[in-house]
């Protein structure tokens, strides 16, 4: 009967330290997550900044301020009518 | 012998009896624990509640609202993140000295400090006024002030500044849409706040998270506008220029695809003076809020329809006076700006014959010219996504006697909004069915809905005949010299605020044309509102039509549709007899200006 008893508390106090040691890593795992969390928004945060810059400096408006020199239409010259025919002809 | 047997047996039964009870009270003890565990988590003490809630923590990850982008993908509107400081004054010993500390890392000064605690420091939130600037983020990370903490927080920004500005609109406090596309579109643009609720231990650090505790957000989807960025700010650094050359009050501008009826540009001048950005961006779209007469651009439609209905043949001489101008039937004066005696139906047109227009206009029906401006849309909101529409001006069933019959065919006695125009010009531009328009990006012609408004021979011969009016007529003064167009121009009075009638010498001139002529892909309107007569000519054709000129001349070549003029030795241009070679050129920056 005592041996019985001893082993029931032994078991329990086993599976005790088991639950224990589950909870812990579930709290690790949602303290992970959560750092996890605030990294993923850290990182959206800065690609979101980048984004912005990207489409600031990649504008119409700053692509004109740029040192390039300005396209003009090529109507005027490259695209007449007869210039058409001439490279459809070849 | 027996004696110390019996005496043996009593002890290990004490010893069974004792070691037992051991047993249960250990058993007993043990159990006390779960029964004590669950009994916290159901039934904690007040003191215990009061700790519990300190160490949870509900914070919102990081949403974004969607992109405004225009049709080629670049970013009119975005968000990204901010930094913002909040004071916890719970954890705040002396408000005094948080001032001084505030003051030496982010030089906020401790009046305003002061101020913002005033009456709430029994607050756990009380947040700093201003977003923060980088160095000021770096210093409160570097040396951290106790009851001080940084939050982030979503920030709108425009990369395109005030290009497209009003059209765009602007967010408010909140990050929810205040004017513009912002503002239309907000259903689509909003982000879903997720939620994340936490545990923490002693020193702060997450520990836990509820089953229920974490709902993911949801950001805003990206909108995909119509507009093309490089058009909208060549137009409106156009129509600025016009604005300025001609002394006008303000000027708009829109171009439309035929073809899918998407908007591709709105601009809008005024010269009021200058505005703050912020202002800029609130500011109503005129295109679709503000009606105007359309004066003889609107003549285009009444002679289509005059000609389907078999009232009037392009080549019959019509009775235009050559002097003085033509009584109605009901005695109403007709004045022309140039008379030239008995015209043709197709020269009526061409000159703009406010005579000829009457003539024929007294032919048809009054349903019959209700029936057409309705069918136009004209009356209607078109329903293109633009923020403020209005359905513009037209006379009632009841109040259509033959004075408005007359008006309306020279575009009088009625007020259309700028989109309103456009779109029912685009029945010329196709083959005489209108499309709806919208602002929202249609690259092909799914989604176009169209209404039959001609024949198509009928409006391949408007198109023709408004292709005279750039050469013979009203139109000769915005003639490209690349590109075939069809255009009308109008010079309606403008009407007084107060008291009714007309301005004798204050108009509103106006310009619409489509091209190229054999398949049009553009569909451009300026209107110019009171030029400086005193600076030239106050006609449509010359105060307008440039500016629609110019736009097609630089927009054609973006879009890669090649000119289908030949220029000649005189100097005048042809229509030439070439196949398009459509994206053979390559896009523009700036116009040859």
């Amino acid at each position: 009967m005592s041996h019985r008893l001893l082993a029931t508390i032994i078991a329990a106090l086993l599976i005790g330290l088991a639950l224990l040691s589950l909870r812990q890593q579930r709290i690790e795992s949602i303290h992970r997550m959560t750092a996890l969390h605030r990294t993923i928004d850290q990182h959206r945060s800065s690609l979101w900044s980048l984004h912005a810059t990207i489409a600031e400096r990649t504008g119409p408006a700053a692509i004109a301020n740029t040192d390039l020199p300005a396209l003009t239409p090529a109507v005027v010259s490259e695209l007449t009518p007869s210039r058409i025919n001439q490279s459809g002809a070849q | 012998m027996k004696n110390g047997a019996q005496t043996q047996v009593r002890q290990c039964q004490r010893i069974r009896g004792w070691g037992f009870l051991c047993l249960l009270f250990c058993s007993a003890l043990l159990l006390t624990i779960p029964i004590r565990v669950i009994w916290l988590q159901q039934s904690p003490s007040e003191p215990l509640q009061a700790s519990i809630q300190r160490s949870s923590s509900r914070s919102t990850p990081l949403v974004r609202r969607g992109d405004v982008l225009d049709c080629r993908g670049r970013v009119l509107a975005t968000s990204s993140v901010g930094r913002r400081a909040f004071i916890d004054p719970s954890l705040v010993d002396d408000p005094l000295i948080l001032g001084a500390e505030l003051h030496q890392a982010i030089g906020l000064s401790g009046a305003q400090v002061q101020r913002l605690l005033a009456g709430r420091l029994h607050r756990r939130y009380v947040a700093l006024p201003n977003l923060l600037e980088p160095w000021q983020v770096q210093r409160l990370e570097g040396q951290p002030i106790a009851g001080v903490f940084l939050e982030a927080v979503p920030v709108r920004r425009y990369p395109q500044h005030l290009d497209a500005a009003s059209l765009v609109g602007m967010v408010g406090q909140e990050h929810k849409g205040l004017a513009g596309i912002e503002y239309v579109l907000e259903r689509d643009l909003q982000a879903h706040n997720g939620r994340l609720e936490t545990y923490r231990d002693a020193a702060r650090r997450p520990m836990w998270v509820p089953p229920s505790g974490f709902e993911p957000g949801m950001d805003g989807r990206d909108v995909r506008l119509s507009i093309d960025l490089v058009v909208q700010r060549y137009a409106e650094s156009r129509l600025t220029q016009a604005i300025k050359e001609l002394g006008a009050a303000g000027g708009r501008l829109i171009v439309i695809n035929p073809e899918t009826g998407a908007i591709v540009t709105v601009a809008e001048v005024q010269t009021h003076g200058p505005d703050a950005p912020t202002q800029q961006r609130l500011h109503r779209v005129r295109s679709v809020s503000d009606p105007y007469e359309p004066g003889s651009t609107f003549k285009p439609f009444v002679w289509a329809a005059a000609t389907s209905a078999g009232l009037a043949r392009s080549d019959e001489v019509l009775s235009t006076p050559r002097a003085v101008g033509h009584r109605t039937s009901f005695g109403r004066l007709i004045r022309d700006a140039h008379y030239y005696g008995p015209s043709t139906w197709r020269k009526v047109l061409v000159k703009s014959l406010n005579s000829g227009m009457a003539i024929v206009a007294e032919r048809m029906s009054h349903q019959s010219m209700q029936h057409l401006v309705d069918q136009l849309g004209f009356g209607k909101i078109s329903g293109c996504g633009l923020p403020g529409e209005t359905a513009g001006l037209v006379t009632s069933v009841q109040d259509w006697s033959n004075y408005t019959q007359t008006s309306v065919a020279m575009g009088h006695e009625i007020a259309v909004t700028p989109v309103q125009m456009a779109r029912a010009f685009c029945a010329f531009a196709r083959d005489g069915s209108m499309p709806s328009v919208t602002i929202r990006d249609r690259t092909h012609d799914e989604g176009v809905v169209t209404t039959r408004i001609f024949d198509p021979a009928v409006a391949q011969l408007t198109r023709d005949i408004m292709h005279d009016v750039m050469n013979e007529g009203t139109g000769r003064r915005a003639r490209s010299t690349h590109y075939s167009m069809f255009g009308k121009t109008g010079t309606a009075q403008m009407p007084k605020k107060e008291g009714g009638g007309y301005h004798q010498d204050r108009y509103i001139s106006s310009f619409i044309a489509g091209a190229p002529l054999q398949e049009p892909k553009l569909v451009v309107l300026c209107v110019i509102e009171d030029p400086d007569k005193s600076k030239g000519s106050h006609y449509g054709g010359s105060t307008a039509g440039p500016v629609v000129r110019d736009l097609i001349d630089f927009t054609l070549p973006y879009l890669g549709v090649a000119p289908d003029l030949e220029p000649t030795s005189k100097g005048t241009t042809n229509v030439a007899s070439v196949g398009r070679a459509r994206g053979a050129n390559s896009p523009s920056r700036e116009p040859g200006h």
